[in-house]
């Protein structure tokens, strides 16, 4: 019975242990449940909504060179003796470039000499033949213009004479006619009809005859007096044709210039001994010549221009130059030489080889005094946008742009940070912040990172801002 | 012969009625260890408005996933429970410090305003809280305690249930032992505090039991008074459990369960004994 009683006693006081028990461990569920949930909760880093502009920051390698380039030409078909200077060297102004050889140009010099008295004598040839063209076409006009009034005098006597006896047989034929009166002829007609008939129309036949004839000899003697004035006519309009001078002579008058021209620079090349110098300070950009080499059409040398301004010229892909706009300001920096200059404009963008632009940049004057490679830095500001967000924070989805919100919700937690999916539509963006609009607040705050993968209504917990 | 067969059936009716009443239980057994998918497709008629709703005797694939994503994924049942806890003993223990001394009261002083104000509290014992549902609200809106435990808890700790249950263990204390008391030389409060709450312990534990279970199962007043979810009690949390949910529904169902059995597994025979003299009493 006492045993029972013990028992009893045991079950009892282990019953109201239970409920210590009960909610002891309830206790550490709770801190093991809020320790997990701290654990899976994503932890997210957040940002406001910015309005700003975008910044596009670009780099663009080139070189620095002077605006023009300069050519050195030598006459051709001379020996180089020595080269003094290569490519890329600097060279000052009167530094020597090279030199030709001596014995070579002495022999040039001879030959040209030699052209241009060979000019000379030509260009005196045809003056005289062409004097003599003037004399005789002189002559020639003489001589047609007396044949001319020859036939002009010889064939108007003969005309006239023609004339005249054409109009007495004419006369005698109208004199003829009137003297044969109309009642006479009635009177007669009736004794001898037929004798006088057959008379006078034998006479009046005769004398039709007759001037029918010397009419037909003054037309044809018309007619050849007119084609014999118009044979003189053209013989004296060919003699007159003046004579047209012949451009050879001024062809050769232009070869002996060149010539004398090209033996004044041999000249003052013999008088420099052969040597060619720079008239300027500046960088060989290309040689074309050697020791040994003859010379050509082609420039002998290339060369930068020190005392012309200079300019950066540099080349940036196409799909990078709707950030290159003319008038935008950059900084250029020189890394070998240690310049950096700021405020440098763009001057110009051309299209330059396929799939690439060239920028211009004009320097000030004194700015820089060297040529070398550069590179321009400058950025490019969009409009202002009202909505900007980390690039970080948007995502393209099937649904197309959309960010992640953090979102308040009263829950039995408490006040809980929850992830809403918002779908935007995207302006512009560079590789920082993008532009958008849609369903976005300035007080919104944006979901830039995440210590893990967010689903829609997600809580959440801020851990930076 | 008779008789035995009455027994036999009238065993098999209490036995019958036994294993009625125990199903929901059961139900709450069995759903709490089956899968998600199978409750889905037990329940569809439920969650879909349509369709056939089955009971499960025993689960295809029997699981505990869902105690331990409820235990460890669900900090959110935590702070029901705990808010539970909060209330049922702030209220329970409230209801004590003011309920035994307005026994003692009533039991030791007799006259005219003694009955009226202990009719009074039947009265109000009987009022439903539909009833005073309206003016406890404005009393808690003009002290401004609305969406605060406070709001549940301070109308609570004057519950009138308690007072009659425990008078009437202080009425079963024989007079005796108050005169015995009093030739000692000891006062009132010696009375009360040596005599009458020892001896109206059972009754005392019995009242404090009923209140717990009343109020760990409280609906209306929390649904009434309490907005913020954060202070919701447990059984206002379980409606909110939705269909993607369901084996949760069973595990807190009986995560609310647990508490109250090992309580009453716990305090059976204070129940039995408290209520036991009421009875004897009456």
């Amino acid at each position: 019975m006492h045993v029972i009683k013990n028992i009893k006693g045991i079950m009892h006081h282990k019953k109201t242990n239970a409920i210590g028990v009960f909610l002891m461990a309830m206790m550490i569920m709770t801190v093991l449940s809020r320790f997990a949930d701290s654990v899976m909760i994503p932890r997210v880093t957040v940002c406001s909504v910015q309005d700003m502009k975008l910044e596009y920051p670009v780099e663009i390698e080139g070189r620095i060179k002077t605006e023009g380039e300069q050519a050195v030409y030598c006459i051709e078909n001379l020996r180089i003796a020595h080269v003094f200077a290569e490519k890329n060297d600097l060279v000052k102004k009167k530094d020597p470039l090279f030199s030709v050889d001596m014995e070579d140009l002495e022999i040039k010099i001879a030959q040209m000499e030699q052209e241009v008295r060979a000019c000379e004598i030509g260009i005196a040839e045809i003056e005289n033949t062409y004097q003599e063209q003037v004399k005789q076409q002189e002559r020639n006009l003489n001589r047609a213009k007396e044949d001319y009034a020859d036939i002009l005098n010889a064939t108007q006597q003969e005309l006239d004479l023609l004339y005249r006896q054409m109009e007495e047989a004419r006369i005698e034929l109208e004199q003829y006619s009137a003297l044969q009166p109309q009642g006479a002829y009635l009177e007669d007609a009736a004794k001898n009809e037929e004798q006088k008939e057959q008379t006078d129309t034998q006479r009046r036949e005769e004398l039709e005859q007759k001037y029918e004839e010397k009419q037909r000899l003054y037309q044809e003697t018309a007619a050849s007096r007119e084609e014999a004035l118009k044979n003189a006519v053209r013989q004296m309009e060919d003699a007159g044709t003046s004579i047209t001078k012949s451009s050879s002579a001024a062809l050769q008058q232009m070869e002996q210039e060149k010539i004398e021209t090209s033996l004044q620079q041999l000249y003052h090349l013999r008088e420099e001994n052969g040597y060619v110098c720079s008239a300027f300070e500046g960088r060989i950009l290309e040689c074309g010549i050697s020791t040994g080499s003859i010379t050509s059409l082609d420039p002998v040398f290339v060369m930068e221009d020190f005392s012309q301004p200079f300019q950066f010229e540099g080349f940036i892909e196409e799909s990078a130059s709707i950030h290159v706009a003319e008038g935008m300001e950059g900084v250029l920096e020189m890394e070998r030489e240690g310049v950096i200059l700021e405020g440098v404009k763009i001057s110009r963008v051309t299209e330059a080889e396929e799939g690439s632009c060239r920028v211009i940049a004009k320097l000030a004057a004194e700015s820089v005094k060297k040529t070398g490679n550069a590179v321009l830095s400058f950025t490019r500001e969009s409009k202002r946008y009202a909505n900007c967000i980390p690039r970080s924070s948007l995502y393209n989805g099937s649904f197309g742009y959309y960010f992640i919100k953090v979102t308040e919700e009263d829950t039995v937690l408490g006040r809980q940070l929850r992830a809403e999916y918002v779908s935007v539509n995207l302006i512009e963006c560079n590789d920082e912040f993008a532009a958008v609009y849609g369903n976005v607040s300035e007080h919104d705050k944006i979901v830039v990172r995440a210590s893990k993968g967010i689903k829609e209504g997600d809580r959440i917990r801020i851990t930076e801002e | 012969m008779n008789r035995s067969i009455l027994k036999i059936v009238s065993v098999l009716i209490t036995l019958a009625a036994c294993v009625i009443s125990c199903a929901p239980v059961f139900l709450i057994l069995t759903g709490a260890i089956t899968g998600k998918y199978e409750l889905m497709e037990v329940l569809s008629g439920i969650w879909n408005e349509q369709g056939r709703t089955d009971f499960m005797l025993v689960p295809s694939f029997p699981t505990l996933w869902g105690f331990v994503e409820l235990f460890l994924d669900k900090p959110e049942f935590y702070i029901v429970f705990w808010n539970s806890v909060k209330l049922t003993a702030a209220i329970v223990l409230g209801q004590i410090f003011f309920a035994v001394p307005a026994a003692w009261g009533f039991s030791r002083w007799h006259g005219a305003v003694s009955s009226l104000l202990y009719d009074l509290y039947v009265i109000l014992m009987l009022l439903p809280f539909q009833v005073t549902m309206l003016s406890d609200y404005m009393v808690a809106d003009y002290f401004a305690i609305l969406d605060t435990h406070a709001a549940i808890i301070l109308p609570a700790m004057y519950a009138t249930f308690p007072v009659i249950i425990i008078y009437r263990s202080f009425q079963g204390i024989p007079e005796e032992l108050y005169e015995a008391c009093s030739l000692d030389n000891g006062g009132s409060w010696n009375m009360f505090w040596r005599i009458g709450v020892p001896l109206a312990l059972p009754g005392i534990k019995a009242a404090a039991l009923l209140s717990a279970i009343e109020y760990w199962n409280m609906i209306e007043q929390p649904l009434l008074f309490l907005k913020t979810p954060s202070l919701w009690p447990l059984s206002i949390y379980l409606p909110a459990v939705d269909s993607e949910h369901v084996p949760y529904i069973f595990v807190c169902s009986l995560m609310v369960l647990a508490p109250m059995v090992l309580l009453l597994f716990c305090g059976k025979d204070e129940l039995r004994n408290g209520i036991g003299t009421l009875a004897l009493k009456e």
